[in-house]
């Protein structure tokens, strides 16, 4: 019926015959100019002003969940159109979606620049526009309009003053990226200490990437910590996002200004470079570095050459360290873009993916305990003589780096975890922090030659260092198959660990071999095969085997229903959101819930618990912890006796924190 | 070196405990009747690509491509290669294009529907499950039941049927990408159309 109605508006002649104006069952829409004549001494603009009926709405730029926003093709004469603006839009809630648009009354403002004065100007308008109450109408129309030259000027009309139009943020406004998961992009928006953001509310410009419902915001002091729940997942670069943030002033009037986000926050930023820069530094202290490295970097830094001389050298060496990090960076992030439907913000939802990270960290564990080398042929190379000239040292950084592969592909292995989060540029200061922490003793040696002396010898202490770091890796492994265990049946883990007693056996066969390049080549064909045996791991879910063990649990499975019934009821409900993966969960848990006096507190006032597991994937959950504005674990949600309204608790609960619920309760 | 295993660790809690079903996980499984009274599981199509496409009679977007063949020309290609092309109706009982099964079978030979077959949601669930937010809406499912494909028919969110011809069809892509074995360059668009009427 409706379409109907569309195809005899397309074709209607009514309004062909240059009208200003258009009516529809659902209101009117009327093109008009800020004054009755143009002049160049004044601001001219042409305004779209939508009136509509209760309950009927038009959309934001970004229309949200639904719908669509208008659009209008303009064909002017004797003018240009320099701008338009989007009055505030509002959130419209419609039946489960949130809709971003206009309802009642709203203006489009497009601001002219007229040419050639002592001529009118017209204006041609095709508009597309979709009106909507639950169910929707697109409209297509054309609207002309004439504005003669004009002596006079004056103030435009009323109307053109009565909405609110965003403006730039001021540039002491500073948002930034912090991080990502799989559904949410954290960032914190850092404002003057004088300036209050009252009611802030966000809204995306863009409905690719981000979804449109609220965002949760955390005011923290002169900051706000800002969640925007994220639509297209495979995106890893945000900045220059666009977003429009609504606020009020002290009088409560409405304010608008628009915003892009920034590359990831400074302080981010800089915990990432320390951490980098003390794995690299570390790196110099691995047997295949040190020995080899310090005889061939300190003969460039003996103590015959000239102070000046020695310092360019330092510099030219950790400039070529540097370098060839970044490098290893940049082909990194070539591996990413090309493989990018691995997808970096990978999900340990997946059991394959959670085997996969283990099987890796095994074979790391491996080699860190001196099982095999690799590329051990890399050290001779750099052993090799290069010229004392500053391309020698520049080399000698490069070399250096080369040498370090054999111990830097672990490394590489941890850094690469570490980064793939993050944005593009953070991998590069990753890289660039190992880089200069790698160069820096030596860089301080040539700046400082006598601090040669507290250097420590070589030793067997570095091959027990090295040793050492595998047994934090064989823990990840083991918190890993504790994460498995909950997530697939049991033969799955057997299958694990089976890939893990091929990889042992397989590594022992290697060393039967004696031609060096050839073992190498076997390791590698080890390695690989390896991931391909795990790809056939038997995934069926846990659940199905595994019964509860708990005789008498308290803790009921989550459903809306039941919940829902007892909020009616008038009951306390307390819901736990956990899952396996969930470390703060299992704390909380540990420490808090499951502990006799919580227990206790919960059956005396009569609460009714709820777990809803999100171990694996339940679509139910997930749209309950939508409904809560969350999309992430922990989630605590508590309703009081009698109330309706769900109380969100902290991420890390306390007892207190919970027995302050009761407290509360308590009073009058 | 242990700091950055450590700081590394911490990632993993940071990064790993929040996730959801989403393009590249399997697919919810359904469990819903066709107009025809036939009941239709994800699981019967394992092996095969599966179309959603979610369907109201009476919404101006859905309109735009049935009115035009658009959608009945997508079917019948996609019909063509084996693919599984199910329409689902999630409209709930007494809302905009909700119909009763009887008059699906014959609104869908009135639209001259290609489609495998007509899924009456009326509860909503399976809809949902998927998170459909408009009609339409499309979803591509791999033969081994991964999602590979949410979001919109195609780049132009007009109601203007003469937008189609110049229009980016993202599900024609999709499957083509997906049959070749390469990325999907676009695997999540915004929907665009009317709100679904559940």
């Amino acid at each position: 019926m409706s379409f109907l109605l569309l195809i005899c508006i397309g074709v209607s002649p009514a309004f062909a015959a240059g009208s200003s104006s258009f009516k529809f069952p659902q209101g009117t829409l009327e093109l008009i100019s800020s004054h009755a004549g143009w002049n160049p001494a004044q601001k001219n603009s042409l305004g779209l002003h939508f009136k509509m009926n209760e309950h009927w709405h038009i959309y934001w730029k970004n229309s949200g969940d639904s719908g669509a926003a208008p659009k209008w093709k303009w064909t002017v004469e004797n003018a240009k159109i320099t701008g338009e603006q989007w009055p505030l839009p509002e959130r419209i809630n419609i039946e489960g979606l949130t809709n971003l648009g206009y309802s009642h009354e709203s203006l489009f403002i497009f601001d002219l620049a007229p040419q050639d004065p002592a001529k009118p100007i017209s204006v041609v308008l095709n508009l597309e526009f979709l009106i909507c109450k639950v169910e929707c109408i697109p409209y297509f129309t054309e609207l002309r309009k004439e504005i003669p030259f004009a002596a006079q000027t004056g103030p435009p009309a009323a109307i053109f003053s009565t909405f609110i139009y965003p403006e730039n943020a001021p540039s002491s406004f500073r948002w930034s990226v912090d991080g990502r998961t799989d559904q949410i992009l954290k960032t914190t928006l850092s404002l003057p200490a004088e300036i209050q953001l009252k009611n802030l509310e966000v809204f995306p410009e863009d409905g690719e990437t981000f979804k449109s419902s609220v965002p949760a915001l955390e005011p923290q002091g002169s900051q706000y910590l800002i969640q925007l729940p994220l639509q297209d997942t495979s995106k890893t670069d945000f900045a220059g996002s666009r977003f429009l943030l609504v606020t009020e002033d002290s009088a409560g009037n409405k304010k608008g200004y628009e915003m892009a986000l920034e590359k990831a926050a400074p302080t981010a930023l800089a915990a990432i470079l320390i951490w980098a820069l003390l794995g690299g530094f570390i790196l110099n202290f691995m047997p295949c570095v040190f020995p080899v490295l310090s005889i061939k970097v300190l003969s460039f830094l003996g103590p015959d050459q000239d102070k000046q001389k020695l310092r360019t050298s330092g510099l030219y060496y950790t400039m070529g360290v540097m370098c060839s990090f970044l490098a290893l960076g940049g082909l990194l992030l070539a591996l990413r873009a090309g493989g990018e439907q691995i997808g970096w913000g990978f999900q340990l939802q997946s059991p394959l993916i959670a085997a996969a990270i283990a099987l890796l960290f095994f074979w790391l564990g491996l080699n860190f305990l001196g099982t095999f080398e690799i590329g051990q042929s890399l050290s001779y190379l750099g052993a090799k003589k290069t010229s004392q000239s500053l391309w020698g040292s520049f080399m000698t950084g490069v070399l250096a780096t080369v040498v370090a592969t054999p111990c830097t592909a672990p490394f590489m292995g941890a850094a690469l975890g570490a980064s793939l989060a993050m944005p593009a540029m953070n991998t590069l200061m990753v890289f660039a922090g190992l880089g200069l922490g790698m160069a820096l003793p030596f860089l301080i040696l040539s700046y400082a030659p006598q601090a040669l002396k507290f250097l420590p010898k070589p030793g067997m202490w570095m091959q027990k260092l090295k040793e050492f770091l595998a047994f934090p890796l064989f823990a990840t492994v083991l918190w890993l198959m504790w994460v498995l265990s909950h997530q697939v049946v049991v033969d799955s883990l057997l299958y694990l660990l089976g890939v893990f007693l091929l990889v042992a056996l397989w590594i022992w066969f290697v060393h039967t071999i004696r031609h060096e390049k050839l073992r190498q080549l076997m390791l590698l064909a080890g390695f690989v095969l390896s991931f391909v045996i795990l790809s056939f791991l038997p995934r069926d879910p846990a659940s199905a085997s595994t019964p509860s063990s708990a005789a008498v649990d308290v803790w009921k499975p989550f459903s809306v229903e039941q919940v829902q019934k007892d909020v009616d009821e008038g009951k306390a409900v307390f819901i736990d959101f956990t899952a396996a993966w969930c470390i703060t969960c299992q704390v909380n848990k540990k420490l808090v819930l499951h502990t006799t006096d919580i227990q206790k507190a919960f059956t005396e006032n009569n609460v009714q618990l709820y777990k809803a597991d999100w171990t694996d994937k339940d679509p139910k959950i997930t749209e309950a912890l939508a409904q809560d504005g969350r999309n992430s674990l922990p989630l605590y949600v508590y309703y009081q006796a009698g109330s309706r309204k769900a109380l969100l608790l902290p991420e890390i609960l306390t007892k207190s924190i919970v027995l302050e619920l009761f407290n509360k309760e308590n009073e009058p | 070196m242990k700091k950055l295993i450590l700081a590394l660790a911490l990632t993993f809690t940071g990064t790993l405990a929040f996730a959801d079903a989403k393009i590249g996980a399997p697919a919810p499984d359904f469990s819903v009747t066709d107009a025809n009274g036939k009941t239709h599981k994800l699981s019967d199509y394992k092996g095969k690509y599966v179309v959603l496409e979610w369907y109201n009679k009476d919404c101006p977007y859905v309109r735009k491509h049935y009115d035009s063949k658009n959608m009945q020309n997508i079917q019948t290609e996609m019909t063509g290669k084996g693919i599984v092309w199910l329409s689902v109706i999630s409209s709930a009982k007494g809302k905009q294009g909700y119909m009763p099964a009887a008059d699906v079978v014959k609104n869908g030979t009135k639209e001259s529907s290609k489609a495998t077959a007509i899924l009456v949601d009326e509860n909503g669930k399976m809809g949902k499950a998927y998170g459909a937010k408009t009609t339409p809406h499309m979803y591509l499912i791999d033969p081994q039941g991964v999602l590979r494909y949410n979001g919109a028919i195609d780049s132009n969110d007009s109601a203007d049927p003469a937008t189609i011809a110049s229009s980016e069809n993202y599900i024609i892509r999709a499957v083509a990408s997906a049959e070749k074995g390469e990325k999907i360059a676009k695997e999540t668009s915004k929907p665009y159309g009317c709100s679904v009427k559940y």
